[in-house]
């Protein structure tokens, strides 16, 4: 039971921002396909399947509004990480959460951009920076755990 | 950190949906964008923290068989490794030998995929090539998730334990008598062998434990071994020469060499009730079966017949007889040349070059083996099947001995190696007869 919550919530949120939207077929259309991929495909590529169908429910609606588009693409993650197994402990949750806050962040950037460059520059910024800090983390660890203690 | 085919695809996605929002200034192409870059960096996040765990946790404590040991020789080693591994991970652990080790058995690695506190015993064998004081190289660890994996070699904080001391497997043998006073103990080839004993020797690697004499070696605190005199014939002596495994692990010519070998001897075991068989990989000497006549134990020495690890190589060195030839030929040729000509200079030199290797050059272990193989056996004709190919400085060796002793050699070549230069080159040798198998 607890199981279709996820997707039933993807759905229904899909549906409403499909209700606002003046490509509201599109949405239907799109959101069929991720109904048909989720009860078609099995197997190891199942939940990035989901997710690549789920992306562009979310684009389509992102047409209607942020918001909704926004709610969409948390419920998304969630369901794509219970998907893989994640998300069973309180840790993970939390951890969740934080991202989620991150994305939601998003909101008042993209309504204070009126064009996509800035925006398109910082995230290129975040990600360039976040790889630096965890390539410097895996370095400062082999420096500190691979000293040979040969003679 | 290395990315997983699944953050690469979400990776691609990400700066797919990136360009369509830059080129078609779209913020709905955006967002999704934002939202999976921000996911990527908090999965790197998580698998930074999972790995430090691991890594801090980690404990090794690594037990050897033998500590002192002979160099070649093989040691048991078990490694107990303590970890603690967070959830939806996998960690794969990999105990790493000692530089220059072989595996000789067993498995190098372990998986976990248990989440928690958890331990695993890394149990095999290895083969000690390198010599001095050796350490261990410590642990690998691969971490992996879905999104991400990693590998990291622990090497600090005492994980490299315990150190082994390794002796060197002798490439040369001392000159009997060549030392101070105490070195009594004559070395006779004798030309006879049977089963009374006429001398004693110290042990030389390669010689049957059998022979050794407890007594004399308790009184002497070395190892002393019995030589015998009596039985007289003709034996054949069979010398099976099996190729290096690290460099070339050996095709169909091996298990023809083997298959031959095999045949010959139970034939020699049917006529002659006894056979002597010396399996030899280059300079090394890897068993020798002395007028053996137990047709099991010989079939069991002829199956046991693999390609092996040497730790003596000769790089095609040439033994004292090849360069004293040489010498005499170089020096001949710069009597003929014209004087102060660059044909005379260069002859002196080469001529005083092998004058100091003809000087310096001592007997090796394994010309001392193989000859007291030649005596104890006294065998009358010596059957070498080998390859024949690479460096044949060993076979060399046996044949010069061989003809020495006045014994005829006969040479097994395996078809797949054979060749018309390389049969005339082997029937120039002075040899008996050249066989292709």
């Amino acid at each position: 039971m607890r199981e279709i919550i996820l997707p039933a919530g993807f759905v229904i949120g899909a549906l409403a921002a499909a209700a606002a939207s003046d490509i509201w077929y599109l949405t239907v259309i799109l959101l069929g396909a991720f109904v048909l991929t989720e009860r078609t495909v099995h197997g190891d590529g199942r939940s990035f399947s989901l997710l690549c169908a789920g992306e562009a429910v979310v684009v389509a609606a992102a047409a209607a509004g942020i918001a909704p588009a926004l709610l969409l693409q948390v419920i998304l993650l969630a369901y794509f990480l219970r998907l893989e197994g994640f998300l069973t402990a309180r840790a993970e949750a939390v951890g969740f959460l934080g991202l989620c806050g991150a994305v939601l962040l998003l909101y008042p950037m993209m309504l204070a951009s009126h064009h996509m460059l800035l925006p398109v520059l910082l995230i290129g910024a975040v990600l360039a920076g976040a790889y630096i800090a965890l390539w410097l983390s895996g370095h400062q660890l082999k420096t500190a755990y691979s000293g040979g203690d040969t003679p | 950190m290395r990315p997983t085919r699944c953050t690469r695809a979400i990776g691609a996605a990400v700066l797919v949906l990136l360009v369509f929002s830059l080129v078609f200034d779209d913020a709905a192409a955006y967002l999704p964008a934002a939202a999976l870059a921000f996911f990527l960096v908090y999965r790197g996040i998580l698998f930074d923290r999972s790995l430090r765990t691991v890594v801090g946790s980690l404990t090794v404590s690594r037990t050897a068989s033998r500590m002192i040991l002979r160099q070649g020789s093989t040691v048991d080693v078990t490694a107990r490794v303590a970890y603690h591994l967070p959830d939806h991970t996998t960690l794969t652990l990999r105990d790493r030998p000692p530089a220059g080790a072989i595996l000789a058995g067993g498995d190098l690695s372990h998986t976990a995929t248990e989440p928690g506190a958890g331990s695993a015993d890394v149990a095999y064998r290895m083969k000690v090539m390198t010599r001095g004081e050796i350490a261990f190289g410590g642990v690998g660890v691969t971490l992996a998730d879905r999104f991400f994996a990693a590998d990291i070699d622990l090497a600090g904080d005492g994980r490299t334990a315990p150190h082994l001391i390794v002796h060197p497997a002798g490439a040369f043998e001392k000159e009997a008598g060549s030392g101070s006073y105490g070195e009594a103990e004559h070395r006779t080839r004798s030309a006879v062998s049977g089963y009374t004993i006429h001398s004693f020797r110290e042990y030389a690697m390669g010689d049957d434990p059998r022979r050794i004499d407890w007594k004399l070696s308790a009184k002497h605190q070395k190892l002393f071994v019995k030589e015998y005199t009596g039985q007289q014939g003709d034996l054949p002596l069979i010398i099976v020469d099996m190729p290096e495994r690290t460099l070339d692990a050996g095709g169909a010519e091996v298990g023809r060499i083997v298959s031959a070998a095999s045949g010959a001897l139970e034939e020699a075991i049917g006529e002659y009730r006894s056979v002597s068989l010396l399996v030899i990989s280059g300079g090394n000497i890897i068993r020798f079966l002395e007028s053996e006549r137990d047709i099991h134990r010989v079939m069991a020495a002829a199956g046991a017949m693999e390609p092996t690890e040497r730790l003596v190589h000769f790089y095609y060195a040439r033994d004292k007889v090849g360069i004293r030839a040489k010498r005499s030929r170089v020096e001949r040729d710069r009597g003929i040349a014209a004087e102060e000509s660059p044909e005379r200079r260069f002859c002196a030199n080469l001529a005083e070059i092998y004058r100091s290797v003809q000087e310096e050059q001592t007997q090796t272990a394994f010309e001392l083996q193989v000859g007291r193989a030649m005596a104890s056996t006294n065998a009358g004709t010596v059957y070498i099947f080998s390859r024949f190919s690479g460096d044949c400085s060993h076979i060399w060796q046996i044949v010069t001995q061989a003809r020495r002793t006045q014994k005829d050699v006969h040479l097994r070549v395996p078809e797949e190696t054979a060749s018309p230069g390389m049969l005339r080159s082997l029937l120039h040798a002075g040899v008996a007869s050249v066989e292709v198998i």
